[in-house]
């Protein structure tokens, strides 16, 4: 089984700084996203799932519009496979009311009208979800597995200066790292960009972040080239 | 003057639990800033986690990190008996390094071992540095004891492998204490998942141990740091490392054994009768005498310590660069500073197994323990280590980058 561990905004200097075994694996490096304006989630991991840079198509619909767009599964390398399943990836089979959710959230906290455990509290519950039904699938008869993970972005831009918090949901990533390598032939690790602190807060870095348990060296990847690999992979 | 804080370092092999003990300690002593962890509690609890002690260190870590006018390498917590520094240093070399060069002195160690793993190499490694540094108050944790279902029998047997490789060093723990830092099993309260272990806990361990030698009485050394012109006078500031010293008194600065009299005593501005151990003070003299950075004032009439031209030592080479036999380095012992040249290695030894690597070898290698002979450039002024520590260890320095600590072992009078 190909397993895609899709972490939105994880840190490639946070991995490195507290030498996350599990996240690291065998191979791991940072992504080039030189051929993108801005780090947006959305154009990422279309570009990702589609081997196309997305930017120009999806700036096109606009900022609150992107999140209705969905890949086609022909569009993805999802396409190459019998039996697949992807859990909650942007682009493809994210379910817009999460993305709503946490629009809602960021806006109450900003307008003061909830305090940061409150914040935090809903994003936690839809990572529980997603965590249950990504290591419920790692037993499942799939040819490929991608779950995606927004909970370190979604945090992280709040609380993404207070390192330690931050560290408490790296190692929680950790772990469903080893528990997906113990089942997956080949395990992926994915973050559409990193992240870097504004005080407390949090934005978007200019890279992001690849790890493998295979011996392959990816170098400064690109978004688009992980449709190649994907299918350099089904092809072995 | 007493001491108003006991420092100590705790030292073992990477993951048994140091960080994971550092933050019990806090958290056991309320010694963590009210509210300052709220928001930590309350992530672990939204993940369905227990909070990990490791991430109050790492908090600590955090805001030690963005107010740089916080020393990095104490951490504070008291007991009713005692206040105490945690020495922190992320790694042997640090530690060797702050302890050799003075910057943190410990004056006892808990030495940490993970009842499941048992002794590691760093287990060993740590364990020669603290044989090496003299320090005699040591306490063995054996951590991890609910991973272990809090088994007496295997704490006896990692007791039993530690107890025999420290007396290998002269290091004869004073407690051997069965803990879980996680579930805070004998830290500040006595465990009911071992009852089996009628010992203290190691907070009473702690507030057992005593400040180590009062330095004020002992004989005076004053190493100067600095001599400043103001004026017609001269004065020769350093810090007093151990004994008193008071105006009028009869004072010979070593290695130059120039004998003069106390004129004053300057702090800060302000003149003061007598001064002892521990203070940094400024001083003039009856006659203007000529000395440098590096000479030691002593007291006339009281024992004088040695002046060497071949120094003989223990070191711990911390560099990737092989010290080789023949090569010149830079030595700085108190504030002495000189030249030496490698003259002959003794013995070397690795310093994880202890075993002896060979007799008269040619260059010690990263992480060895040596046993050297030095031939100085000039006189220094030294003293056995269990006497005045500040002249008893040294540092080599290559390319302005400490390289070694060691202790000085026999000291060749010339």
């Amino acid at each position: 089984m190909i397993v895609i561990l899709a972490i939105d905004a994880l840190e490639y200097d946070l991995v490195e700084k507290w030498d996350m075994k599990e996240l690291k694996q065998l191979k791991y490096g940072k992504t080039n996203l030189s051929d993108y304006s801005e780090p947006r989630t959305m154009v990422l991991w279309s570009s990702i799932l589609s081997g196309k840079n997305k930017e120009e198509e999806i700036l096109k619909i606009g900022d609150k519009e992107m999140w209705n767009f969905k890949l086609k599964t022909e569009e993805t390398f999802f396409s190459m496979f019998n039996k697949y399943l992807a859990i909650d990836v942007p682009g493809f089979t994210q379910d817009i009311k999460y993305h709503e959710l946490e629009r809602e959230q960021l806006k109450k906290f900003f307008n003061k009208e909830i305090d940061v455990d409150e914040f935090d509290k809903p994003l936690f519950e839809h990572h529980k979800q997603n965590k249950e039904q990504f290591l419920k699938a790692l037993n499942g008869d799939y040819e490929i597995v991608m779950g995606y993970f927004g909970l370190i972005d979604v945090v992280g831009h709040i609380s993404f200066g207070l390192e330690t918090k931050m560290k408490i949901l790296y190692k929680e990533m950790e772990e469903i790292a080893k528990i997906a390598e113990e089942k997956a032939d080949i395990l992926l690790i994915l973050s559409d960009h990193g992240m870097e602190a504004i005080g407390r807060f949090g934005d978007h870095s200019d890279h992001g972040f690849w790890s493998l348990n295979i011996n392959k060296e990816l170098g400064f990847i690109k978004p688009v080239e992980i449709y190649k690999l994907i299918k350099e992979f089904k092809e072995k | 003057m007493g001491k108003e804080q006991f420092n100590f370092v705790i030292v073992g092999h990477v993951d048994h639990g140091k960080s994971t003990l550092i933050g019990r300690l806090l958290y056991d002593t309320n010694s963590l800033p009210e509210g300052k962890m709220d928001e930590l509690k309350k992530t672990c609890e939204m993940m369905g986690k227990p909070l990990e002690f490791a991430y109050l260190l790492d908090h600590l870590q955090e805001e030690r990190e963005q107010n740089i006018t916080i020393d990095t390498t104490q951490i504070f917590f008291k007991t009713q008996k005692k206040e105490y520094v945690i020495i922190d240093a992320p790694g042997h070399k640090e530690f060797l390094k702050n302890m050799i060069t003075g910057a943190s002195l410990a004056e006892s160690a808990i030495l940490i071992v993970d009842a499941k793993e048992g002794v590691q190499e760093q287990t060993k490694r740590h364990s020669y540095i603290l044989g090496l540094l003299g320090l005699k108050q040591v306490i063995v944790v054996i951590n991890k004891m609910d991973l272990v279902e809090y088994k007496k029998e295997k704490f006896e047997e990692i007791k039993k492998e530690i107890v025999s490789f420290l007396s290998r060093l002269n290091i004869y723990p004073s407690f051997i204490i069965p803990i879980s830092a996680m579930e805070g099993d004998n830290i500040a309260n006595k465990s009911k998942n071992i009852g089996w272990y009628e010992g203290l806990t190691v907070l009473e361990a702690l507030d057992t141990f005593k400040d180590t030698d009062i330095m004020e009485e002992k004989a005076l050394r004053l190493p100067i740091q600095d001599v400043y012109k103001f004026d017609e006078r001269r004065i020769l500031a350093g810090r007093i490392e151990s004994g008193k010293i008071k105006k009028n008194d009869e004072i010979i600065l070593l290695p130059e054994y120039t004998e003069t009299i106390v004129k004053s005593i300057e702090e800060f501005n302000r003149q003061r009768d007598v001064v002892e151990a521990g203070i940094s003070i400024g001083i003039t003299t009856t006659e203007p005498i000529f000395t440098e950075r590096g000479s030691v004032i002593c007291k006339k009439g009281e024992n004088l310590p040695k002046i060497i031209n071949t120094l003989q030592g223990n070191i711990f080479w911390m560099s990737k660069t092989p010290f080789k036999k023949g090569e010149r380095i830079f030595l700085k012992l108190a504030t002495q500073e000189v030249e030496c040249i490698l003259e002959k290695i003794i013995t070397k030894m690795n310093s994880s197994s202890l075993e002896s690597i060979g007799n008269d070898e040619t260059q010690i290698e990263n992480t060895e323990v040596a046993k050297i002979i030095c031939k100085l450039d000039k006189p220094i002024v030294v003293e056995d280590f269990n006497i005045t520590p500040e002249l008893g260890r040294f540092v080599l320095i290559q390319n302005e980058d400490i390289c070694a600590g060691g202790i000085l072992t026999n000291i060749y009078g010339d």
